[in-house]
């Protein structure tokens, strides 16, 4: 069987690229099953460009979705889920002891919580809701738009507490306004995919 | 013919077991070359799709039933996976297990 050429492998390592794999293991597995395709092609008599098109179009085009859908998410997952669970042990963890020395007005106990609440802000919640995004991305088509209003509700909520915590002023329609985000867009959007 | 994607899931629930017979028939293999064993095996019956046979590759992977060994070929790497000791073990188990399958659905199916 015909071996491509360097320059041949190059091309299709170049058209493998511009279809953004996470996975550099993916990435090299599809050049290479791409590059024995194109080869058992050309041993039946196809021009190289022939080949090369005839293989991109069902690998990457007609195939780039299953292909994206069944593995490198399922990698993606893998990887964010194990990030997931330390984050989560973190911040939990760190909020908690914030709130016991808060609860017993320990000093600098609102520094901790103001910590606490940039944590989950800015480090677990974009997790949390990036995490099932990916997980419902080809099952709702609306996933990102859900889970965005779940990310925002969620954090007006946090704020809402954080600031009733230091009894600031009109705190209340802060947490009005995660309520209604949460229980009007949010909530019913995890049951009926229908509403976002 | 059976063309294993997404959608036929019963071929998708055997495609690991019949991976891992392969492997333990030819010892290594790479990617391309299962599917077009599996496709000689089966008379061109059974074409198993690179969105299927990846993702499933990556998970005994993961099980530690195969493992791999990279290879160049000219400018591009070649992933080989053989069958780790566990992976023996698992293929045989999995062998008697669809065999039992198989006569129980041909009993059911008479």
């Amino acid at each position: 069987m015909e071996k491509l050429s360097d320059l041949q492998i190059e091309t299709i390592r170049s058209l493998v690229a511009k279809h953004s794999m996470h996975s550099q293991e993916m990435q090299q597995e599809i050049i290479d099953y791409m590059c024995c395709e194109v080869e058992e092609l050309m041993s039946k008599h196809m021009s190289f460009e022939d080949a090369k098109n005839n293989t991109l179009q069902k690998v990457l085009l007609d195939g780039a979705v299953e292909l994206e859908k069944n593995s490198i998410d399922i990698l993606k997952r893998k990887g964010h889920q194990k990030k997931l669970i330390i984050a989560s042990f973190v911040t939990i963890g760190f909020t908690s002891f914030s709130v016991i020395l808060k609860l017993f007005h320990v000093p600098a106990s609102n520094i901790l919580i103001l910590a606490s609440a940039l944590l989950l802000l800015f480090y677990l919640l974009p997790m949390v809701f990036k995490y099932q995004y990916l997980i419902e991305k080809y099952e709702h088509s609306k996933a990102k738009q859900k889970n965005i209003w779940g990310y925002i509700g969620v954090s007006i909520m946090i704020i809402g507490i954080t600031c009733k915590l230091f009894h600031i002023p009109a705190t209340n329609i802060v947490l009005v306004i995660g309520f209604i985000l949460l229980n009007i867009i949010y909530l019913p959007a995890i049951f009926h995919k229908k509403i976002l | 013919m059976y063309i294993c994607s997404m959608q036929s899931e019963l071929i998708k629930g055997t495609l690991s077991v019949l991976i891992l017979k392969l492997l333990k028939e030819h010892k290594k293999m790479y990617g391309y070359q299962i599917t077009q064993m599996l496709k000689e095996q089966s008379n061109g019956e059974l074409m198993v799709k690179e969105g299927s046979l990846y993702p499933a590759l990556f998970k005994l992977k993961d099980d530690e039933l195969v493992e791999t060994e990279e290879e160049m070929i000219g400018k591009r790497v070649r992933r080989y996976y053989r069958l780790t000791p566990k992976g023996e073990i698992e293929t045989q188990r999995r062998i008697t297990e669809i065999h039992s399958f198989i006569s129980l659905l041909q009993t059911l199916f008479k």
